[in-house]
Order: structure tokens, then sequence, then C-alpha cells
């Protein structure tokens, strides 16, 4: 048995992936850092065989990415005041774990 | 069930993940991000703390402490009236209730989590949650293409929400004398 992923959920997501997000504005206005956006920019619209490689060579660096480590905070916190990137990255963080 | 919707991912990063000192830290503050059920981050919060702790099938104690939070954001998505945001509470109950220890922390809960299940059931039976038996399989529009029962409860919606409660009765021992509350 499998559960198709609802319609609602989905759409969402694929409007969000679609949506253009001003990273290097982001990077000057201290959202994010430059090391961050290249981990981003690594993964983001790239085929899932090479994403899923890089990810794999550099786990601790997408672990901090994402949540954070060593003091420092991760993307979701860090750009807590910027919805757009909020919602960009929570659907980048899904397609990685599920392999969407 | 559902077996390769998190597989085909990259189980290496959830793992990585799951080693932080406290993984669910930055995502627990977003599900309570407004009382807006469409707004998206909430929803697409959900749907990665989901899969964080499904990709495990034995829960952490990290992953446990997450569950009351991410039960109690689901359960009001399962009390508004748009079928498709219930649906998405009702399939990530489903994904969640694969744990044992997450059957339990359901449970718990039970008054928000299971109450509004019991709702949908009702509706979808044409009877008020007072009791009073209106037509039985009324067949009222619903939101959805798809087929409806009475209450407008889709038929995918009621179909998950008995998935879930069937997966609930593994605990029969724990739940079963207390399910006719």
């Amino acid at each position: 048995m499998s559960l198709d992923p609802p319609t609602y959920l989905s759409s969402l997501q694929n409007n969000i992936r679609a949506r253009p997000i001003p990273w290097d504005g982001a990077v000057r206005a201290g959202t994010i850092t430059d090391n961050q956006l290249s981990k981003i920019r690594a993964v983001d619209k790239v085929r899932k065989e090479q994403r899923k490689q890089t990810v794999e060579a550099d786990l601790d660096g997408y672990r901090a990415l994402f949540v954070g480590g060593d003091n420092k905070a991760g993307v979701v916190e860090s750009a807590a005041k910027r919805a757009d990137v909020v919602q960009y990255i929570l659907v980048l963080l899904a397609d990685l774990l599920e392999g969407a | 069930m559902d077996s390769n919707r998190y597989y085909v991912g990259i189980p290496a990063l959830s793992a990585a993940i799951s080693e932080h000192p406290d993984p669910f830290k930055p995502f627990l503050p977003l599900l309570a991000h407004s009382n807006n059920s469409e707004d998206p981050i909430p929803l697409l919060t959900s749907n990665v703390v989901t899969s964080l702790i499904a990709a495990s099938p034995d829960l952490s104690t990290k992953q446990a402490s997450a569950l009351p939070k991410l039960f109690s954001y689901l359960a009001t998505l399962t009390k508004v009236s748009d079928g498709g945001l219930q649906d998405i509470a009702v399939l990530e109950y489903s994904t969640l209730l694969r744990s044992r220890k997450a059957r339990e922390a359901f449970w718990e809960q039970r008054k928000e989590t299971v109450g509004p299940l019991t709702d949908i059931l009702r509706a979808a039976a044409g009877v008020g949650s007072n009791g009073d038996s209106a037509t039985l399989w009324s067949g009222a529009s619903a939101r959805s293409s798809e087929g409806s029962l009475g209450g407008g409860v889709g038929l995918q919606l009621l179909y998950h929400v008995l998935l879930v409660l069937w997966q609930l009765s593994f605990e029969g021992a724990a739940i079963g004398e207390s399910f006719d509350e």
C-alpha cells in the first residue's frame, strides 16, 4: 500500500520551488552567510544523484546548514524573519530528506 | 506502507541531523508560527519534522520529545473545515504512528488528537457530535472533486482516518479498553 503525498502539499511545494529568492541580497542583509549560500546552491536545482553525492560528502556541513552547530545558528533560525527564505529552505530540506 | 517515501531520500542526512544535540530546536517554534491554518511555514515545518522523526524505526528520546508539539499542531489542522489540510495532518499522523512509542504518545494526547478524528467519522456518518443521527450516507456536496459522504467528508480523508485508528489498534492492550470513551 502506498500513500500519495497530498496534492495540497505538493502544489504548495511546487509553488515555493519556482519562486526566485534574492539570495545575494539575503547575504548582503546578513540573513545567511556566503558559506551557507554556496552549500544551498550546490544542491538546489541539480540532479538528484548529484545532490545526494554532494550532501553525503559533507554531512556535518549540511547538518550545520540546516540546524546549526558549533554555537552557530542554522539557516532555519538565522532567516527567521524572512518568510520567503524559510519556506524555500523547508522545501529544500524536505526534498533532500525524502528524495523528491 | 509508504516505505519508499523516506528512503529514496538521503537517509544519511536524517541520521546526521538526528545526531545534533538538539535537532528540533530550530523547527518547533515554527509550528506555533501563527494561528492561521493556511500559513505555509508551520505546515512545511510539520512535514520536515515528520520526516526526521519517521526516518528511524525506533524513536530516540530527542525524537519522542518533539512529538507533543507536533501532534498539537497537527491536531489543530484536523479541526479546520478544509479537507485538504485535514488530510495532510492525518497522513502525517499515519507516517508517525508506525512507531510504537509514537502511538503511545498519540494516545497520551487523545483528547487533542483522537477527538477531532472521531468528529470526522461522525460527520461522515451524518451523526452530530451530540449523537442525534441525521440521514446516514446523505451525500452532501464536498469541496473535493472526489467522492464524499455525509458532512462533505472526502472518501480519501475518511480512509486515512480509519487507517490511523487501525494503526492505533496495535496498542490494543493499552488502548482498547478506553476506546469506547
